[in-house]
C-alpha cells in the first residue's frame, strides 16, 4: 500500500475534521465575531437605557458614590465603572460585603446601572433580555447544556479549529505565490480561491483568536496545580493567590473610622491624560475606614494584566504605587493572548477590524463547507446522489445562511415579545433556535437547492431589511433620531443591519441569475440532443 | 492618521502583488518581470506597509498599532485581492 506523504495526511485532517465540525464552528465563530460589539446590541436591546455622551469623569464618580454610600457603605470594596464612549449609557456600581458580614445572611453582594444624570437606578426600568451578552456567551458557552459538560467540548472543537489553520498552512502549496489570487465564475476553483483568501489575509487573527481560545480553556483541561496544592485550607489560598495572579496587596480593615476623600477629586488627581475611556474601572477598598485605598485600573495595552494600576490613599487622596499585574512571563504570555482574544482595549476602529478579521473567520469555515460539496457535486450527480453530500448540502444551506436568520429572529424578538413576558430573555433565546430549526429543515423540503439557497437569502434579507422598521415602529431609538442625535453605537446598528440586508440581497439576486443561465443552458442542450 | 495608514498599506499590497509573476502579466503585459524589477517592487512594496505601521504607531501604544495593523493589512489584502479577479472577471 502506497504511503501517503505529510501533506496528502494534512489535507485529510483538515478536509474531514473541518467538514464534520464545521456547523458547530462557524456558530463560535459568528457569535464569538458579535461579541465583539456585545456593548452595543446591549444599548439597541434595551432601548429605554437613557442616553447620556460626554459625561465628565468627576460626575460618573460624584453619582456613584452617593448610591454607594447609601447601599453599601460599610462594604468592603466598591467598584465603579464611569460612562464612556462605548458604555455612552450609564454608570455601573458593585459593592461586596466582608465574609463575615456576608455569612450573617443578611447582606448581599450588589450591582446596579445608574443613569448619570440623576442617580436613579436604571436596572427596574427597563425590559429582560438575552442582550449582545447572551449572543456572546454562546460562543463558548453554545446554548442549554451545563457548562461542565460543554467545556471539555468547545476545548475539544477549538483545538481541532487551531488544528484546522496549522494543517490549512501546511497544504496551502502556494501560501504567497496565490495571496492575491482570487478567479470568480470558476465554481468549485472560486470556492477554495475564497476560503483560501478568506484564511490566509486574516491569518495573523485567525491563529491568534484559535491559540488564545485554548489558552481559555487551559483551567479545564490541565486544573491549576498551584492552587490544588492547597487543599482545603481556604485561607492559605485566599492569601497565596493574589501572589500568584499578582492582584496587589490585600488591604485589612483597622477598625479605625475615617471619612473617605470625595470621590470626584480623583479626577484631578489622575490628571487630563486619563479619560474615562482609559479607565476600567475604580476600586474602592475598606471605605470609611483609615486603611481605605482608592485604586484605579487603566487600559493601556492589549493584553488584560498588562493594565497599569494606580493606588491612592482613600483618605487623603496621595498616591501611593502603580502596581502592575505582570507577575512573570507566563502571567504575562497569558493575559496578553487573552487580551488579544477580547479586544476589549479596541476603539471604535480596531473593533470594527476584529469584527471584520471574524467575519472573515466565518466566511472561512463556510467558504471551505461549500468547496466541499462543489468539489464533489459533479462527481455525486453521476452517482445518482448519496445521503452524505445532501446531509452536508442541507446543513451548509440551514447554518450558513439559516443561523444568520436565525440571529435576526432574536433581535425581532425582543422588540415584540410583551415586556411583561416572564423569562423574556430565555424565549428571545427560544425564539432563535427556534427560528434556525426552520432553516434547518427548509433545504431538506426542497430538491433543488439552488432555490433553497436563494429563498434563505431572501428571507435572511427581509429579515435584517425590515429589522431598523421594525425598531422605529416600537422604539423612539430609531435611525432617524439616532442620526440626528449622533448616537453612533445604536445608528451603526441599524446601518449594519440594512448593510446585511443588501449584502442577502445580492447574493440572492446573484445566484437567481446564475441558476436562470443554468436553467437556459440544461434547455439549450436538451433541445440539442432532440433536434439530433 | 489611520486613513494614511490604510493608503500605505493598501499601496503596500498593490506593488507587493506585481512581485507576482501572474499578476505583473495581468497589469503589464507587454514587459517581462526582471529580477530589477522585483527588488523595485519588494524595497517599495515593504517600505510602504513599513509607513502603514509607522502611522499606526503614531495614533496607538506598539502593541495596539501592531494589532490595528494587522487588521488594515487584512483588510487591504482582501480588497486588492477583489478588485484583481473582478476586473480579470
Amino acid at each position: 500500500m502506497k504511503q501517503k506523504s505529510f501533506r496528502q495526511s494534512m489535507t485529510w485532517l483538515h478536509t474531514w475534521f473541518g467538514l464534520v465540525f464545521a456547523w458547530i464552528m462557524y456558530f463560535m465563530f459568528v457569535t464569538g465575531t458579535l461579541g465583539y460589539f456585545d456593548t452595543e446590541i446591549d444599548r439597541w436591546m434595551m432601548p429605554e437605557v437613557p442616553v447620556n455622551q460626554n459625561i465628565p469623569l468627576d460626575e460618573s464618580l460624584r453619582v456613584a458614590e452617593k448610591h454607594l454610600k447609601a447601599h453599601g457603605s460599610e462594604a468592603d470594596h466598591w467598584y465603579i465603572g464611569p460612562v464612556n464612549d462605548r458604555e455612552s449609557s450609564s454608570i455601573y456600581v458593585s459593592w461586596e460585603w466582608s465574609r463575615e458580614l456576608l455569612g450573617t445572611g443578611e447582606y448581599e453582594n450588589g450591582h446596579g446601572h445608574l443613569d448619570a444624570t440623576n442617580g436613579e437606578v436604571i436596572n427596574e426600568n427597563i425590559r429582560e433580555t438575552g442582550g449582545g451578552q447572551t449572543l456572546y456567551k454562546m460562543h463558548y458557552l453554545l446554548h442549554y447544556i451545563d457548562r461542565d459538560i460543554i467545556y471539555p467540548i468547545i476545548g475539544f472543537i477549538t483545538f481541532l479549529m487551531f488544528i484546522g489553520v496549522v494543517t490549512g498552512i501546511v497544504i496551502h502549496r502556494n501560501l504567497f505565490k496565490e495571496l492575491f489570487t482570487f478567479r470568480p465564475r470558476k465554481r468549485a476553483r472560486s470556492w477554495l480561491d475564497m476560503h483560501n483568501l478568506m484564511s490566509v489575509s486574516s491569518l495573523p487573527f485567525q491563529v491568534m483568536i484559535t491559540y488564545s481560545g485554548l489558552i481559555f480553556m487551559v483551567t479545564t483541561f490541565f486544573p491549576i496545580i498551584a492552587l490544588g496544592g492547597f487543599g482545603f485550607d481556604s485561607k492559605l489560598a485566599r492569601e497565596e493567590t493574589p501572589k500568584i495572579f499578582g492582584r496587589g496587596e490585600v488591604i485589612e480593615r483597622s477598625g479605625v473610622a475615617a471619612p473617605l476623600m470625595p470621590l470626584e477629586q480623583m479626577a484631578q488627581e489622575l490628571g487630563e491624560e486619563v479619560t474615562p475611556n482609559n479607565i476600567r474601572y475604580i476600586k474602592v477598598s475598606m471605605p470609611g475606614d483609615e486603611s481605605a485605598r482608592i485604586s484605579v485600573r487603566l487600559m493601556r495595552g492589549v493584553g488584560n494584566g498588562t493594565d497599569d494600576v494606580l493606588v491612592f490613599n482613600g483618605i487623603t487622596g496621595n498616591f501611593i504605587e502603580s502596581e502592575s499585574n505582570l507577575t512573570g512571563s507566563g502571567i504575562t504570555f497569558t493575559s496578553t493572548f487573552l487580551g488579544l482574544h477580547e479586544g476589549l482595549f479596541a476603539g471604535p476602529i480596531l473593533r470594527w477590524l476584529y469584527f471584520i478579521a471574524g467575519i472573515f473567520g466565518s466566511a472561512m469555515i463556510a467558504t471551505g463547507a461549500i468547496y466541499w460539496v462543489e468539489k464533489r457535486r459533479i462527481k455525486n450527480e453521476k452517482k445518482g446522489g448519496s445521503f452524505g453530500f445532501s446531509l452536508v448540502e442541507n446543513l451548509n444551506i440551514g447554518t450558513i445562511v439559516g443561523l444568520l436568520t436565525a440571529i435576526g429572529v432574536y433581535f425581532w424578538a425582543n422588540r415584540l415579545l410583551p415586556l411583561d413576558m416572564a423569562s423574556r430573555a430565555d424565549w428571545e433565546v427560544h425564539c432563535m433556535f427556534l427560528a434556525w430549526l426552520v432553516c434547518l429543515i427548509h433545504p431538506f423540503t426542497r430538491s433543488d437547492k439552488q432555490q433553497a439557497w436563494i429563498e434563505q437569502c431572501y428571507v435572511a434579507a427581509m429579515t435584517f431589511a425590515f429589522l431598523p422598521i421594525l425598531n422605529y415602529i416600537t422604539t423612539d431609538a430609531h435611525l432617524l433620531n439616532t442620526l440626528k442625535d449622533g448616537n453612533w453605537v445604536l445608528a451603526g446598528f441599524d446601518l449594519t443591519s440594512l448593510l446585511t440586508a443588501g449584502f442577502f440581497i445580492y447574493a440572492g439576486a446573484k445566484l437567481r441569475k446564475r441558476r436562470g443561465a443554468e436553467n437556459i443552458k440544461m434547455i439549450e442542450s436538451q433541445q440539442a440532443a432532440l433536434a439530433d | 492618521m489611520y486613513l494614511l495608514a490604510y493608503l500605505a498599506i493598501q499601496s503596500g499590497c498593490i506593488v507587493l502583488s506585481f512581485n507576482l509573476p501572474k499578476h505583473f502579466r495581468g497589469y503589464f503585459k507587454s514587459s517581462t518581470l526582471t529580477k530589477s524589477k522585483k527588488v523595485v517592487f519588494n524595497l517599495s512594496g515593504y517600505g510602504l506597509l513599513a509607513i502603514g505601521l509607522y502611522c499606526c504607531t503614531c495614533v496607538d501604544r506598539f502593541d495596539i498599532a501592531l494589532t490595528t495593523f494587522l487588521g488594515l493589512l487584512t483588510v487591504a489584502i482582501f480588497a486588492w485581492a477583489l478588485v484583481m479577479g473582478l476586473r480579470k472577471a
